[in-house]
């Protein structure tokens, strides 16, 4: 089961009632949709109140997805209506510039090309990334290369068996340490970020 | 030792089979500090793709969270209101449904009703309770075909009822305000043809008319 699929299980769940499911899939793409929105508002503020109307529009047409789409295009597609349709409630104009929402996995900085971000926001964010990275370069050999042959090269726990010449299991108890550890410097920098201006 | 945090990272890489991912689903419901955790290790692992957006604040999914539960109970009042104009509807069809029927049973379709005999015929009718007596009358000789059915139109003077056969007794025999039923002529899949006199019905309305004007 690859991410795709566990959206996809996760959405099937959400469709047979279970909130919990779609909680996750909030938690999972939260920042990526108010990166993405947040082009289209003045403030990250308002980035937030559209990317919340947006996740309850999809709570609300979940049952009409049929998983032809990944769950993040499908996303994607109704997070920028809902931030157009903001813009047109305020009299506003929507950028011309649309991303096609097939390559709209990630395009990095297009939020910050706005001016939504406040200098704090960003620090934050810098200093997240900077974390991350230096509690890999931390980890032991093996976890790092486990935890970077998922992460960064996308391989399966199955692959990442093959190439490292391991058990699944030992794979997995790799990530998971290499999480944990990543995990225990990130905690107190994303517990201060409460509610930043 | 606790296995969670470990099926937590499994599950977000989806490696967990479906009855696996539905137990830490259900964990989930009720450990805060797994699910906050998970929102970290996709913080964690956006940044190790180099693709952190800004950081959303710390708040912002249980907002969306409460935002779906109060969705969720809006949504289901006005569903109950619905219930209730459907509720509402239906009754009023229904009521509007035995007036119709009790209208054709009483009204005359032919030349000779007047405006004034409808509308008495109609107040009339919609009187609950006499639109089918409960008490029943003796069953009267069959009649022969009078005259005044002979040259006229049927329609004017008859009405079919069904009703069920077995004592013999037509409910329409109890007379139909304001017409006065001559005859019924039971039919063998069980209706009745009802010969209705539109002479008695026009006295009856005006009888009707100057009580009212009476009353006046």
């Amino acid at each position: 089961m690859g991410d795709n699929e566990l959206d996809r299980a996760l959405v099937e769940r959400v469709q047979k009632g279970d909130k919990r499911a779609f909680d996750l899939l909030v938690r999972k793409y939260q920042h990526k949709i108010v990166g993405l929105v947040s082009r289209y508002a003045n403030n990250h503020a308002e980035a937030e109140d559209i990317a919340q109307d947006a996740f309850v529009r999809a709570w609300r047409a979940i049952g009409s997805f049929r998983g032809d789409s990944a769950f993040y295009t499908w996303m994607y597609k109704i997070a920028v209506n809902t931030a157009k349709n903001h813009l047109v409630a305020q009299g506003r104009r929507p950028p011309a510039d649309d991303i096609d929402a097939e390559d709209a996995v990630f395009v990095p900085g297009s939020d910050r090309m706005q001016e939504t971000a406040t200098p704090e926001r960003e620090l934050m964010r810098q200093q997240v990334e900077q974390t991350v990275f230096a509690a890999v370069q931390a980890l032991p050999e093996e976890l790092r290369t486990a935890i970077t042959l998922r992460e960064v090269d996308g391989l399966s726990y199955e692959e990442i068996a093959e190439a490292m010449q391991c058990p699944i299991g030992t794979v997995r108890s790799r990530i998971f340490r290499a999480r944990e550890a990543i995990d225990e410097r990130l905690r107190p920098l994303l517990s201060d970020r409460e509610d930043q201006a | 030792m606790n296995h969670h945090p470990e099926q937590l990272s499994a599950g977000m890489d989806g490696e967990l089979t479906g009855e696996e991912l539905r137990f830490l689903l259900r964990r989930l419901d009720h450990d805060r500090s797994l699910l906050v955790r998970w929102e970290r290790f996709h913080v964690a692992s956006a940044g190790l793709r180099r693709e952190l957006p800004t950081l959303a604040t710390a708040s912002f999914a249980d907002r969306v969270m409460r935002a779906i539960e109060d969705e969720s109970v809006v949504t289901s009042m006005p569903r109950a209101r619905r219930h209730h104009w459907l509720r509402l509807t239906a009754g009023g069809a229904i009521a509007a449904g035995v007036a119709v029927v009790a209208l054709m049973a009483s009204r005359p379709t032919g030349p000779v009703a007047s405006d004034a005999q409808s509308a008495a015929s109609v107040a009339q009718a919609s009187t609950p309770g006499r639109v089918a007596s409960p008490v029943p009358s003796p069953l009267p000789a069959p009649a022969a075909v009078p005259r005044w059915l002979s040259n006229s139109n049927p329609m004017s003077m008859t009405q079919m009822a069904s009703y069920p056969q077995g004592d013999s007794i037509s409910p329409y025999e109890q007379s139909i305000s304001p017409y006065r039923v001559k005859a019924t002529l039971p039919a063998a899949d069980g209706s009745y043809l009802l010969l209705v006199d539109p002479g008695t019905a026009r006295q009856s309305a005006r009888r009707s008319l100057r009580e009212a004007a009476a009353a006046q």
